[in-house]
């Protein structure tokens, strides 16, 4: 399983850096690594030491010199603008990517989702099923038969009915369209744009 | 409770008011007075046994018919459970359709797994629908066949090769897969749902889908314990002659 990607936030508040945090909790394979509120010395020293993947910052909590420095950096690090409704296009034409400060909750996942690469919501909130389980369920809605999963796990055949056995015990969920809905309800598996 | 035919009808309903429409089905409706259940079935000329049966397959789960209550004529029985079909397919699967229409219509985040829901339904309802189908223009007449070809003493080519390669008891094993889909929907409502801003629609939803299994159930078990092994002693007693 890939790395989880690593998120800095950047805010002056308590109440948006509590919110982002929340919200990044909600996305799978994503980790709020630090938080900042924008007037630490030097800042972009530990904002770099965190190695992000991912800076959002507000322009308002620091110098504008640090985020010129920030989106300088590194081209493995993607920065994005928190910036008010009425901000002023020489503010937003400093940012790839901007959210804003009314943006409801689907429309900065749909931004977090999109920077990030990440496929959805963090199943773990579920709670239940294991990566293993997860990466089977998968080709199990894909339509693969346990031989196929196999082949393209390395794994025997006795193991994949393992943990379609257990999938089944721990979701109550028996039937392969009943998985899909679910699988597709949690976002492991997309449904392929037409 | 044992129902039996001394009852008041008014009194079995106040134990049980799931029964209310399984009477029904048998042309009694309510507004039974204080009438007894062997007055209403004489007034509707319903068969008192094959009632009482029927009622006490519903009411008890662990009730399981006597020997000679698959006496039935299968005629009598393949009417009640055809009955009991059009009810599952022309009102009740319908009503839980349009509370899920409900649902998503006055849902006002992001509507998509909601559509999942309502796709997932469908498709049960096809299976369901599709089972019924099968039940009705394959087992039903075959079954009714059999009963009169042991009447007359000359069984027709086809229910003789129907009997050869499609024995009733093949049939009993297709149950699971539509039972395992509904059990499936409620699951996924329960556990996996996202909220809704309207609980009281997605608890009635929710009782109807229990409903809906309860009943399925009672009626497969009326089809297990009743039509099968009646149809099973048809088969051998043909197989037996033919010998």
């Amino acid at each position: 399983m890939a790395r989880a990607k690593r998120v800095v936030v950047i805010d002056h508040r308590f109440l948006i850096r509590a919110g982002l945090e929340n919200l990044m909790s909600e996305l799978r394979e994503v980790e709020l690594v630090k938080t900042f509120e924008g007037n630490e010395t030097r800042l972009s020293e530990k904002v770099l030491a965190k190695k992000p993947d991912l800076v959002i910052v507000n322009p308002h909590a620091t110098s504008q010199g640090f985020v010129n420095l920030l989106n300088n950096i590194d081209s493995e690090t993607f920065v994005i603008g928190l910036v008010s409704n009425d901000a002023d296009v020489s503010i937003i034409s400093h940012f790839r990517q901007t959210i804003f400060q009314n943006s409801n909750k689907s429309e900065l996942q749909k931004v977090f989702r999109k920077v990030l690469g990440t496929t959805g919501e963090n199943h773990k909130k579920n709670g239940i099923l294991s990566d293993r389980e997860i990466t089977v369920l998968k080709y199990v809605v894909k339509g693969y038969t346990n031989r196929q999963i196999a082949d393209e796990l390395f794994l025997s055949i006795h193991t994949i009915m393992t943990h379609r056995k257990n999938i089944i015990r721990k979701l109550g969920i028996n039937t392969v369209s009943g998985l899909t809905v679910y699988a597709l309800m949690n976002k492991l598996v997309i449904i392929p744009k037409q | 409770m044992l129902i039996e035919k001394e009852m008041l009808m008014a009194e079995v309903v106040y134990h049980d008011h799931n029964l209310i429409p399984i009477i029904g089905r048998f042309g009694i409706r309510m507004g039974y007075d204080d009438e007894s259940i062997e007055e209403l079935c004489n007034k509707h000329r319903v068969n008192i046994d094959f009632f009482l049966t029927i009622l006490n397959v519903f009411h008890d789960s662990e009730y399981f018919p006597q020997k000679q209550m698959q006496m039935f004529p299968v005629g009598m029985l393949v009417s009640y459970l055809k009955k009991a079909h059009k009810d599952y397919l022309e009102d009740e699967i319908p009503e839980i359709k349009n509370l899920i229409g409900s649902m998503i219509s006055e849902c006002h985040i992001d509507k998509s797994t909601y559509l999942l829901f309502l796709n997932f339904f469908d498709e049960y309802k096809l299976e369901l629908e599709n089972h019924i189908y099968r039940e009705e223009t394959k087992v039903y007449p075959y079954v009714v066949a059999l009963e009169k070809a042991l009447q007359t003493g000359k069984a027709d080519e086809a229910t003789m090769q129907q009997m050869n390669t499609y024995p009733i008891a093949e049939y009993e094993r297709e149950h699971e897969n539509v039972e395992e889909k509904l059990n499936d929907l409620k699951n996924l409502m329960i556990k996996y749902l996202p909220t809704v801003d309207d609980d009281r629609l997605c608890f009635r939803i929710l009782r109807e889908l229990f409903a809906l299994e309860k009943e399925l159930n009672e009626h497969a078990r009326i089809e297990d314990l009743i039509l099968v092994p009646k149809v099973m002693a048809m088969e051998i007693a043909i197989k037996n002659r033919e010998k």
